[in-house]
């Protein structure tokens, strides 16, 4: 799988509408500065956002399904992503600011997806039940969604348009020089992650018995929706509200390695989530052709589907969570 | 030796209406190698009190010691190794294998990232061994029937190789032969491998036959233990039982309508 990841790393540094010979990655001094710049400034650090925030977002998914034990649960069942939305949306929607730099998306996105996460983990704290949890999730990306409509109904044309290209979702439009405020927070999370694979097998048979295996759960939870935040409000920040990367990369990794042990879902996921970024992200660059499709088109279009076999296939060979 | 020691327990519940206590100064004292059989109607807090006795709920009042020490001075991380719990109601992953599933018993000995040793492997293979599982080790559990998957825990809480196994209500859902077959592979454990066991169990007529001491909760808060003839000529029977039309044949341990 990882050599597949790099072949399409790879693919995607060198496909584009302008023609970028492989043989430049041995000549790069040789490269005209033109095609240097696409290269370096704008090719390289997208497949990077691409395979960082895919393989965030699917550790999310995977952290997220465990812990609530629904394999309808992703990234954006707590509410964080519909948080960040409206965060982003008061930003666009609801100031008069003439220009709203990217940074300044990125900062409201990040605020209003760990507000969410606050309330979450407040209610986390007082109710044991995972459901109680994960209702208030859903409930709070109603409310938020309901806000949302009622900034566009009073937007002006132009920030409907900034909010919505923004809900398309995009790997692209990080510099190399900005991607190490996207990667650092996402890489920490990820390397941290194999410490949850013991506590995230004992919570497969229940949070009962995963407290009978000496795990503090309460203390649990709390670390894995903080990581949860962390993963998701960066990435949505950075590339928008990207969709079903996250709930479909679990899925495929327990499809394809017929297991739901998180000693080999746990590193699977993570490769495929970059992997299937890469690829919905090349994909909706639209090879060969001038346009280009919003990202979340694509994901949805792969996702659902993809999801909807896995669960009718998976349940009949059970091997699904 | 005393291995689980509970003083003047109590467990109450708060509710809207006003707390509601549904144990009252509860004491037991285990020894090793004994098979205590918990039982008492619906909602008196046999669970509650399993619980309790296993360190997952804080008592109301009183203290829980296991073999003399206060759980209280007992890390969490530390706990498995003593004791192990099968629950009533689990989750059941569908997707892991009954080797992996009882390789999960093995948690409290592995590294950081639960990689399993070559003895905790054999620990494994011989835990299912010993409750006659061995056979579908690569089965998924999804394929299990309910007296199967309930074996294979069994299997799991032996890996955990913990001196005492609590176990809440192990035979609900069975049909009779497999409850028999169940119970059996306890007390083998009880007396062979001198594991202390304690149990709830609504199935009054086997529990009378397989245990050493029965602990009777009544729904008044009360308690009375001891041999189950002590317990079944005890007054609060008559009470757990709701008829006088009852008695117990001592010699041959069962209950019977009375002619």
């Amino acid at each position: 799988m990882s050599a597949i990841l790099i072949l399409l790393f790879l693919v995607s540094l060198f496909l584009g509408s302008v023609h970028i010979p492989v043989s430049a990655l041995f000549a790069l001094d040789e490269l005209p500065q033109t095609e240097k710049h696409i290269l370096l400034q704008s090719r390289l650090p997208r497949a990077i956002v691409a395979v960082c925030g895919g393989s965030a977002l699917a550790l999310a998914g995977l952290f997220m399904q465990t812990l609530f034990r629904n394999p309808l649960a992703g990234p954006s069942v707590l509410g964080l992503t519909s948080g960040a939305s409206l965060a982003v949306a008061i930003l666009t929607l609801g100031t008069s600011a003439a220009i709203i730099s990217q940074y300044q998306i990125a900062l409201a996105a990040v605020v209003g997806a760990f507000t969410i996460l606050l309330i979450i983990l407040a209610v986390a704290k007082k109710f044991f039940d995972v459901t109680a949890v994960l209702i208030v999730g859903l409930m709070l990306s109603f409310f938020t969604s309901a806000i949302v409509s009622l900034l566009q109904s009073f937007a002006s044309a132009n920030a409907i348009k900034t909010f919505v290209f923004w809900g398309f979702g995009s790997f692209a439009g990080l510099g190399l020089s900005d991607l190490p405020l996207f990667i650092t927070p996402l890489i920490l999370v990820i390397v941290v992650s194999p410490f949850f694979i013991k506590p995230l097998n004992a919570l497969l048979l229940g949070e009962m018995h995963a407290g009978s295996m000496g795990i503090n759960i309460k203390s649990l939870r709390i670390k894995i929706m903080l990581a949860t935040g962390i993963l998701v409000g960066v990435v949505t920040a950075f590339c928008g509200p990207i969709t079903f990367l996250g709930l479909a990369s679990p899925h495929i990794a327990r499809f394809v390695f017929k297991s739901v042990d998180h000693r080999i879902i746990l590193p699977s996921t993570i490769l495929l989530g970059g992997l299937l970024a890469l690829i919905c992200d090349i994909i909706s660059r639209l090879p060969g052709s001038d346009y280009a499709i919003p990202l979340n088109t694509v994901c949805a279009f792969m996702g659902a589907p993809v999801v909807i076999y896995l669960i009718v296939a998976g349940r009949k060979k059970k091997f699904l969570l | 030796m005393t291995t689980i020691r509970a003083e003047h327990i109590s467990i109450s519940y708060s509710s809207r209406r006003g707390g509601r206590k549904i144990v009252n100064d509860f004491n037991l004292d285990v020894k090793k190698g004994e098979l205590i059989a918990i039982i008492g109607s619906n909602g008196v807090g046999k669970s509650s009190l399993l619980r309790v006795l296993s360190g997952l709920q804080k008592p109301g009042s009183g203290e829980v010691f296991w073999e003399g020490k206060s759980l209280s001075s007992i890390p969490l991380r530390s706990r498995p190794k003593y004791v192990s719990n099968l629950f009533s109601n689990y989750a059941r992953v569908d997707g892991f294998s009954v080797f992996d599933l009882v390789a999960l018993g093995r948690q409290p000995y592995t590294g950081m990232f639960g990689k399993l040793k070559p003895e905790d492997e054999e620990v494994v293979r011989v835990s299912l061994e010993k409750v006659g599982m061995t056979s579908f080790s690569k089965s998924p559990i999804g394929t299990l029937s309910d007296g199967e998957f309930r074996k294979v825990m069994l299997a799991k809480m032996l890996a955990q190789n913990s001196p005492v196994m609590i176990l809440d209500e192990p035979t609900t859902h069975l049909d009779l032969p497999s409850s028999i077959e169940f119970l059996k592979l306890l007390k083998t454990l009880a007396r062979d491998e001198e594991k202390t066991i304690l149990l709830s169990s609504h199935n009054i007529s086997l529990i009378f036959k397989m245990a050493d001491k029965i602990v009777l909760l009544a729904d008044t808060g009360a308690h009375f233990s001891g041999k189950p003839q002590e317990v079944a000529n005890h007054k609060l029977m008559c009470g757990f039982l709701k008829t006088p039309d009852v008695y117990f044949e001592n010699e041959n341990l069962i209950f019977n309508p009375k002619p």
